[in-house]
């Protein structure tokens, strides 16, 4: 389908944007200025359409299962999203003084109150905008911690199944990261980590469950063995979905926790946000937690710092909207709500593992909770568990988290949400069992899977190192596709027109700034002449009068052409398709001429500069620099010019040069002899006899289209 | 050639405009950077004296390598004076672009406008995103 620039039209519009109500504020200075916004100009309806389309396209937890294992895929009930929107909430501004936004800091508070509660710790910050952004606060609040009691503790201990985020926030916070190998049951190993410990451990980061969805049932002993030696135990909370109700952080020996709010009390995520990563901590600590906190005094509830604060991680108060659903489905759910949701999630994971037990081969025998691992032993005929996650596509669920935790090999985490119905678990199983068939029996199938999904199999590697997802000034970009030249570019094909006409058309597309490529021809013949060229001393102006040839002046630089038998391209880009510098700029587009010259079996050259460059505009000038060159003799001449960023190039591949005409139009310094002139020029009809226009105009455009990786559309 | 630094006490936009306030008004001309990428300047059209500009807008125009392009006002203000030798000699573009080869001179409408400018740092950091 079409993406929305490619909609766009200049001038369209789908809102009437309302008349400034506030002064207009000074103007910014010119280098940060743009003259173009870059947004597509569509209508209502076309937008509608558009976003319609592509959510039909897309497969997410309204129209599919979403078993994303680690990822908590949990239910978000449609009356969060009613809350989240209240006016109030929605409209306050967060400078707002806190005493006309006393209700939102009551929710601030209380949810700070309910938090503690479920972790069994006494001391919340609701600031950590995600949870990766909750250890790094952890970690930060441990360093000062330490340093207070005069202790020098650098290392951290994270155990081979972590999330990538635990040690890349250690480091992150200037730690040394051990990694601790789990047992063979897939859980921590105590003995491993009694090696592992000493007075420079910190911290001891544990997620439990752990990654592989299996409890560490030796938390409490873990937990013993750290505090001994004198250091702190971080809970990674994103799996506390597992645990909600059933078992206090608290009494598990954690020091520290932080809570995905948006996995484990179920606001809406995904595609890098927002999150929010509230985090809990003991008495001893809480004086440390980031600032604000929200405490009560004498005129009501109010934004505290604590006493020996790390300061402010985040601008505000945390991703508020985020805070305002968390606490929402908390009330709605009660204590009791909230462990059932946990006994739910935990039974939805046991049930899809006992389905598919006989048919895959489970990571780890040890039980699990809220999700569990399969890997790709046993797979036949080459099948990957990446083959089997696309063909489930084929079969409508979305995929589970493939490739993690990184200990296992040929991983597939799965993590049900908590309120599907057993006839969906089921109906996931039977398609997972029936891959798990068409591996044996049909395994190209499932190879080269998907096979009904709007786009076909990714080409993985490309997607992740050049994510092409933007787009670059209206030349549109489509998302890797494993497709050649994805970025499309205007392709107008004009015929002859008057020397006014051509000129005002390329000053139009120069002024609009969009890339394209337009071919044109001149009717009358035309001497164009330079911007800085004075006519009445270079043109003989009664010799074009007398012989009907039209005249105009071109917005680029260079001397006078008549233009007669040519076939004339004008590129307009803006610069970041072309090198910077003019010479590079000239070097990249004549890369298209001399491909297309050498198609049609023409060796040209670019010539290169030869000394400072001639103003008097006189003939020795006439094969200038940076022209297109056959045996020493020009046969495209181009000019250029820059506004805004945006470079136009036009120029003429001569087709046919009448001499004679050529010198009798030029006058005073810059005068010609027709002799001169047959030194200098050459047409590419005298090289390789007649061409055809739409044959140079398809040439030309496919070798753009080629050194410029884009492609050209007729317009 | 060799690069010239970039005056520590010139201002500077991202267009590659310097300017040099002393006073109510200024010295405004290319920079060396500016000038190696546009390469041997030909011809120079400056703006009349006495012609009023807004910070951004055409002030200048130049060729080289039969490639026009624009050079901006750095600031809003009145041109007082325009550097007449580079009529004969726009060479002096390329020779010396924060001397002898500046453009034109502007009085300044507000001298708050100089705080938007670049500093010679983020200036060369400007740059070197453009070459990345």
């Amino acid at each position: 389908m079409k993406l929305i620039f490619e909609k766009s039209r200049p001038g369209r519009t789908g809102v009437l944007p309302p008349e400034p109500d506030v002064p207009e504020a000074p103007p910014l200075p010119a280098g940060l200025l743009r003259s173009s916004l870059d947004l597509p100009e569509i209508s209502e309806s076309e937008a509608i359409r558009h976003y319609t389309a592509l959510s039909r396209r897309n497969l997410g937890v309204d129209n599919a299962f979403y078993p994303l294992g680690s990822c908590t895929m949990k239910y978000n009930p449609r009356l969060n999203e009613v809350l989240a929107r209240l006016d109030a909430f929605r409209n306050s501004h967060p400078l707002l003084p806190a005493s006309v936004v006393q209700g939102n800091l009551q929710l601030l508070y209380e949810l700070q109150r309910v938090l503690s509660l479920v972790t069994g710790l006494p001391a919340v910050s609701l600031a950590p905008a995600a949870g990766a952004h909750g250890e790094l606060t952890g970690l930060m609040i441990a360093k000062k911690y330490f340093r207070e009691k005069g202790e020098e503790r650098d290392v951290v201990l994270t155990p081979d199944s972590s999330h990538g985020t635990n040690p890349a926030s250690a480091a992150m916070c200037g730690y040394t990261v051990t990694t601790i190998p789990s047992g063979p049951d897939g859980r921590l190993d105590p003995e491993e980590l009694k090696r592992r410990l000493s007075p420079r451990v910190a911290c001891l980061m544990l997620t439990n469950p752990n990654t592989l969805g299996i409890f560490e049932k030796d938390v409490v002993a873990a937990g013993g063995l750290v505090h001994e030696a004198g250091g702190l135990v971080y809970g990674d909370g994103a799996n506390a979905n597992a645990l909600l109700g059933k078992a206090l952080f608290s009494s598990m020996g954690f020091d520290l926790v932080h809570l995905n709010l948006h996995k484990t009390f179920s606001t809406p995520h995904g595609g890098g946000g927002p999150g929010a990563g509230a985090l809990a901590v003991t008495d001893s600590l809480a004086p440390y937690l980031p600032s604000p906190v929200v405490g009560m005094n004498r005129n009501g509830y109010a934004f505290i710092s604590p006493e020996k604060s790390i300061g402010r991680i985040r601008t505000f108060h945390g991703n508020f909207g985020v805070l305002v659903r968390a606490f929402a489905y908390i009330t709605a759910l009660g204590s009791e709500g909230l462990e059932e949701a946990t006994t739910q999630a935990v039974l939805n994971a046991c049930y899809l593992r006992k389905r598919l037990e006989g048919h895959y081969h489970v990571a780890y025998p040890s039980p699990s909770k809220h999700e569990f691992v399969l890997d790709d032993s046993g797979l036949p005929h080459g099948v990957t568990m990446i083959d089997v996650a696309k063909r489930l596509l084929d079969y409508g669920f979305h995929p589970p988290t493939v490739a993690f935790p990184l200990i296992v090999h040929g991983a597939l985490m799965i993590e049900p949400t908590e309120t599907e119905t057993r006839e969906t678990l089921d109906e996931f199983a039977d398609a997972l069992i029936a891959v798990r068939r068409e591996a044996e029996s049909d395994p190209e199938l499932v190879k080269t899977a998907p096979h009904s999904t709007p786009v076909r199999r990714l080409d993985e590697v490309r997607a992740a190192r050049k994510p092409d997802l933007g787009y670059d000034f209206n030349a549109v970009a489509t998302a890797a596709t494993g497709e050649k030249g994805t970025t499309e570019i205007k392709l107008i094909v004009d015929g002859a027109l008057t020397g006014a006409e051509n000129m005002a058309r390329d000053e139009a597309l120069l002024a609009e700034g969009r890339p394209v490529v337009r071919f044109y021809r001149w009717s009358p013949p035309c001497v164009s002449i330079g911007y800085f060229q004075d006519p009445a001393r270079d043109i003989d102006l009664e010799f074009l009068k007398r012989k009907g040839i039209d005249f105009v002046r071109r917005p680029t630089g260079g001397r006078a052409v008549l233009h007669e038998h040519e076939l004339t391209y004008a590129i307009v880009l803006p610069g970041n398709f072309l090198p910077s510098g003019i010479v590079p700029s000239y070097r990249k587009i004549a890369s298209v001429f001399l491909a297309a010259l050498a198609e049609w079996g023409v060796r040209g050259e670019l010539k290169g500069p030869a000394g400072r460059p001639d103003r008097s505009g006189s003939c020795f000038a006439s094969v200038s620099a940076y022209e297109i060159t056959v045996d020493g003799r020009k046969i495209i001449g181009s000019a250029q010019v820059r506004r805004r960023g945006v470079v136009l190039q036009h120029g003429s591949l001569l087709l046919a040069v009448d001499y004679d005409r050529q010198a009798a139009c030029l006058r005073g310094p810059s005068a010609c002899t027709a002799e001169e002139l047959r030194e200098k020029m050459t047409g590419l009809y005298a090289l390789k006899g007649e061409i055809g226009i739409d044959t140079l105009v398809e040439g030309i455009s496919r070798a753009f289209e080629s050194e410029f990786g884009v492609r050209l559309t007729m317009h | 050639m060799s690069t010239k630094e970039n005056p520590a006490a010139f201002r500077y936009a991202a267009s590659h405009e310097w300017l040099n306030a002393s006073g109510g008004s200024a010295v405004c001309g290319i920079t060396d950077y500016a000038q190696r990428q546009l390469t041997d300047v030909v011809f120079i059209e400056l703006p009349p004296v006495g012609k009023k500009v807004k910070a951004g807008d055409r002030a200048a125009v130049v060729e080289s390598v039969k490639s026009v392009s624009d050079i901006y006002a750095p600031v809003s203000g009145e041109i007082t004076e325009v550097n007449s030798r580079l009529a004969d000699a726009p060479e002096l573009v390329n020779s010396d672009p924060f001397g002898e080869g500046w453009l034109f001179k502007i009085s300044l409408n507000d001298e708050g406008e100089l705080q938007r400018l670049l500093t010679k740092e983020g200036y060369e950091k400007t740059i070197q995103g453009e070459k990345a």
